[in-house]
């Protein structure tokens, strides 16, 4: 058993291009993320160093240069103190000795460890002489308060000593300070050199990775989807023969595979239905060609059926001709009609009628094979609403798979409908005993292009005959189990039931009455054999007949005589039955109401319904004649002869 | 002369890291530094002795390595002991350093290193706020100021005081914490003078004195010269007594600068040896044992520390996370460490004991205090 008609995808394929874009977005959210990363890592760390550097440094610098300014004024004022030698007076003491306090103030730890080593050592050491300095100050003011002058002079020169130690210690913290500036600088210059050639390496990948992107994206999608947009185009507008390039193996790939074979399919199929078209239009010739003898066949032995003195063997053999010529019209009948559906026309169907309409279609099929065919559609049924010709095609497709999984088997080769009514719904289901549906096929046996028949299948049978139970409101599901063969079960919401088939009112009597007494019928056909022996039917009937052989020369009667109703064959040579209805519609618009038509082609009735003759009055070939006088009647009336 | 300090301390360092740690000390052991003065040395040998006699068997071998330091190293040299210290492997702790200037200048590194700083007789409150790392056995100097100023206002009922100090953080820090202390006791003070161990404290005492004439002299300073004060103020015939810091309880040199004017002398001490309690009576002998001489403060505070982190060792293994977290749950969590000081915890229950004791007759003798 082979599923679908494209091959599956190898693993993998079908996420290549998901991988292509996401390894293109992954690259460029690495490589800029990256990038960005670097240059940070590149300066937050020096930022972080020299930050964190200089905190201690400018506190440290900060609070000795503070304090050297207090120290240096104290240094002024004791050194005015000492020259003027004069005791200094409460409020110069006062104020050198609070400057002093102020200095020798400490609201936090200096932080001497966060500094470079050799800055560290000259900022503690001027630190500490400052200390000293502040002390021997207070003591050049001690000294001065006290009057000894001489030894606030000897003093001072200590003082004078430190002082220069202070600005000495001060001046190597400052020029280690400088020098570690300027390597900090140094460091500084080149790790703004290297951010700047991360920079400009961003700035070139910024600009290169969305071209790339790009690239990829217009060559690997955009460029594929466009073909595809302008593949479906031609599609729409018909053209089955357009394949579309598979340059990858990716998803666009796989998809452009399905696309063709998808056309491929599509294209089978329009050649298929070519033919079948072909086929209809030709079958529409051969059932008009085949409908008149059919008629003349059956009006023949009807006619003789009339006639008085027949014996019973002669009454059952005609009786048997009649029986086959019906049968033979209805196989007609019903093949044009699925080969040549119209357009559609929902209405409620009888069901069981429907489905025998089928299995007969089919027959021919379950003899040549030997199949067994148990059809246990009961007529009780209710009956379903929608189109005929698709409920039909819905049973069809089901008893042609049958019929196509039987065959593999050795007979007895089993074919069954069954029917039910359950809630409101009518199912119907057709089985077989055929090798049945594998478990991996059977999930996905409803899908487009999946056959289990190889390359004779299209894949599309039970994925339009679900659409079409669907649409008319039911479903169809697969309901066999593994190791049995297959049973598929349709069901379509049951419509209000419908009586029996309406028998024509006066029919059976009508042969043995001159119903048609006192009437003047036209019978226009370009066939002989009909024409004949209805005219002779319908005279028994008690009518007067006259005939013509094309619609030329049924209007020269017309000219001559005063018709009740004319019995009008569609398809005749120099003027058809279409053109001759218009004729009358336009000369005799009252005897146009009174026009019967006979037609052996289904199509062509339906296109004479589609045109403007009335619908109700086309009777197809072979009509029953008791039908075709029940008809003429109805139409007359009692109206008086026109 | 700072030359030589310097030149004196470094070769200390480097000799007795190669004699204590170098003998001792793997990769894989466990290592507590001691960043003090020479003569504080004898707190490891009295250590060590407590170690082998309490049989601490389990847990990781715990080594102590000293680094000497020398009373005034600059605070650059502290840092650069610090360093040294924090390179050694397995080092877990340090105890140090010597005073405040010396602990704040080296706790950066301590801090940034991840080391546990414990130091037991530094005073300064900006210690506080040194880091995480860093812990403070002795009470910061607003305490021992407002012990100073109660001693001084109820004890000595003076109404008038001078204060000297020493121009660094602990004698700034000092002086600050006595200075709100005797104002909130209704103390005036006459006088606030910044002195170190060269200053010419007979003229300083003299324009002090002529600034006004104090009923007690209070010094934040050190022993040399809360003594030199003393003796100045005795010789200048006004006889006061002197109220020293802690920094100032270092016997014999405070009784030997003060000369005649020692029994004017009190100084705060965090222990005195004749505490009564087992646990010092065992300290002192084992002290007297190993040196020939009594154990004075900050003998006491350094072994309590030393002894507090091997015990921390011993209980929690060598994580300095898990050494530092067992100091923060003493008083929580684990009860305090009971050190021959006292009670120690580090928590805001934290108590230290406070000691006023009295020069007497070349001694000293609590007059204030458990």
């Amino acid at each position: 058993m082979t599923a679908g008609s494209v091959a599956p995808s190898p693993a993998g394929r079908g996420r290549r291009l998901r991988l292509i874009i996401g390894a293109l977005s992954g690259v460029t959210i690495l490589t800029i993320s990256g990038l960005s990363l670097l240059l940070a890592a590149s300066l937050l760390p020096r930022a972080t160093e020299l930050r964190q550097h200089l905190q201690p440094v400018s506190y440290l610098f900060g609070a000795l240069r503070d304090r050297m300014q207090l120290v240096a004024a104290t240094v002024r004022d004791a050194r005015r103190m000492v020259a003027s030698e004069k005791q200094g007076n409460a409020e110069s003491v006062r104020r050198a000795r609070a400057a002093l306090a102020a200095a020798s103030s400490r609201v936090a730890a200096r932080p001497y460890s966060g500094v470079p080593t050799a800055m560290r050592a000259a900022l503690s050491r001027a630190d500490e002489d400052l200390t000293r300095l502040e002390n021997r100050v207070q003591e050049v003011i001690a000294l001065t308060e006290l009057g000894s002058f001489a030894q606030a002079r000897a003093r001072m020169r200590a003082v004078d000593s430190l002082d220069a130690a202070v600005n000495d210690d001060f001046s190597r913290a400052q020029g280690a300070g400088t020098e570690d500036l300027l390597a900090r600088q140094a460091a500084l210059d080149a790790a703004a050199r290297e951010a700047t050639w991360i920079a400009g390496a961003l700035v070139v990948m910024a600009i290169l990775l969305p071209a790339l992107t790009l690239f990829v994206l217009q060559r690997r999608i955009a460029r594929p989807l466009g073909e595809l947009s302008a593949a479906l185009d031609r599609v729409g507008s018909g053209d089955l023969t357009v394949r579309l390039p598979v340059p990858h193996q990716d998803e666009l790939g796989l998809l452009a595979e399905h696309f063709n074979a998808m056309t491929a399919v599509l294209r089978d199929r329009a050649e298929g239905q070519g033919h079948f078209a072909a086929t209809g239009e030709l079958l529409g010739g051969i059932a008009h060609e085949v409908n008149n003898p059919l008629q003349s066949i059956r009006m023949l032995a009807e006619f003789r059926l009339g006639e008085p003195g027949l014996s019973a063997g002669q009454r059952a053999d005609l009786q048997q001709i009649l029986e086959q010529a019906r049968r033979a019209g209805k196989l007609l009948s019903g093949l044009l009609h699925f080969v040549r559906p119209g357009e559609p026309e929902v209405s409620d169907q009888d069901i069981a009628d429907l489905v025998a309409r089928v299995v007969d279609l089919l027959s021919y099929q379950f003899g040549v094979d030997e199949i067994h065919v148990e059809n246990r559609v009961g007529a009780s049924l209710p009956w379903v609403r929608g189109d005929a010709a698709r409920l039909e095609q819905i049973f069809v497709n089901l008893l042609s798979n049958a019929v196509d999984a039987v065959r593999s088997v050795s007979p007895p080769r089993r074919v069954g409908l069954e029917a039910w009514e359950h809630e409101g719904r009518v199912h119907i289901a057709v089985l077989d005993n055929g090798p049945g549906i594998d478990r991996e096929v059977a999930g996905r046996i409803f899908q487009p292009f999946v056959t289990t028949k190889g390359a004779r299948g299209t894949g599309l049978g039970l994925y339009v005959s679900r659409q079409l139970a669907r649409e008319a409101g039911g479903d169809l599901q697969l309901r066999s189990a593994p190791g049995e063969g297959a049973r598929f079960v349709v069901w379509f919401p049951a419509a209000p039931r419908r009586g029996a088939v309406v028998v024509p009112e006066d029919g059976p009597a009508l042969a043995a009455t001159r119903a048609l007494a006192g009437l003047t019928i036209l019978v226009v056909d370009d066939e002989e054999s009909i024409r004949r022996p209805l005219t002779r039917y319908l005279a028994r009937l008690g009518a007067t007949v006259v005939d013509a052989a094309d619609g030329l020369a049924a209007l020269e009667q017309l000219r001559l005589l005063a018709v009740d109703a004319i019995v009008l064959d569609l398809r005749m040579p120099r003027m058809d039955g279409v053109e001759f209805y218009a004729a009358v519609c336009k000369e005799r618009p009252a005897l146009a109401e009174r026009v019967l038509f006979l037609s052996g082609d289904p199509q062509q009735m339906h296109e004479a319904r589609a045109g403007a003759l009335p619908a109700a009055r086309v009777l197809a070939k072979p009509v029953d004649l008791q039908v075709l006088a029940s008809s003429i009647r109805r139409l007359v009336g009692r109206r008086s002869p026109a | 002369m700072r030359l030589q300090g310097v030149g004196r301390s470094l070769l200390a360092s480097v000799l007795a890291l190669w004699v204590v740690a170098g003998c001792h000390t793997s990769v894989h052991s466990v290592a507590i530094g001691f960043a003090f003065t020479y003569h504080l040395k004898a707190a490891i040998a009295v250590a060590n002795e407590e170690i082998a006699l309490r049989r601490l068997g389990r847990g990781p071998q715990v080594s102590i390595v000293y680094d000497s330091a020398v009373a005034g190293d600059p605070a650059a040299v502290e840092v650069r002991r610090a360093g040294r210290l924090a390179a050694v492997p397995g080092m877990v702790a340090v105890v140090g350093h010597s005073g405040s200037r010396a602990s704040l200048a080296a706790a950066p590194v301590y801090n940034e290193a991840g080391i546990v700083q414990v130091t037991p007789n530094s005073t300064s409150r900006l210690l506080k706020s040194a880091g995480a790392w860093t812990f403070n056995l002795a009470p910061d100097d607003s305490v021992e100021g407002a012990f100073i100023g109660d001693f001084v206002a109820e004890r000595l009922r003076a109404v008038r005081a001078a204060i000297y100090f020493e121009n660094d953080e602990y004698g700034a820090g000092l002086r600050d914490g006595v200075v709100t202390a005797l104002g909130e006791r209704g103390v005036a003070v006459l006088d606030r003078v910044p002195i170190d161990q060269t200053s010419d404290f007979h003229t300083l005492v003299a324009a002090s004195l002529k600034r006004g004439v104090p009923d007690v002299v209070i010094v934040a300073g050190r022993q040399l010269e809360a003594g030199s004060i003393a003796r100045v103020m005795r010789e200048r015939g006004v006889p006061r007594a002197v109220v020293a810091g802690d920094g100032a309880l270092v016997l014999p040199t405070l009784t030997r600068a003060a000369g005649p004017a020692a029994d004017s002398l009190y100084a705060v001490a965090f222990w005195m040896p004749d505490a009564p309690d087992s646990l010092s009576r065992a300290f002192v002998e084992r002290y007297r044992r190993a040196t020939g001489e009594l154990p004075q403060s900050v003998d006491a505070m350094s072994h309590d520390a030393l002894m507090l982190l091997v015990d921390a060792v011993r209980a929690v293994g060598p994580s300095r996370v898990a050494v530092r977290q067992y100091l923060r749950d003493l008083g929580g969590s684990r009860p305090p460490y009971v050190g021959v000081t006292g009670r120690i915890s580090f928590g805001p229950e934290a108590r230290p004991r406070l000691v006023m004791a009295h020069v007497v007759g070349g001694g000293v003798r609590r007059v204030v205090g458990p």
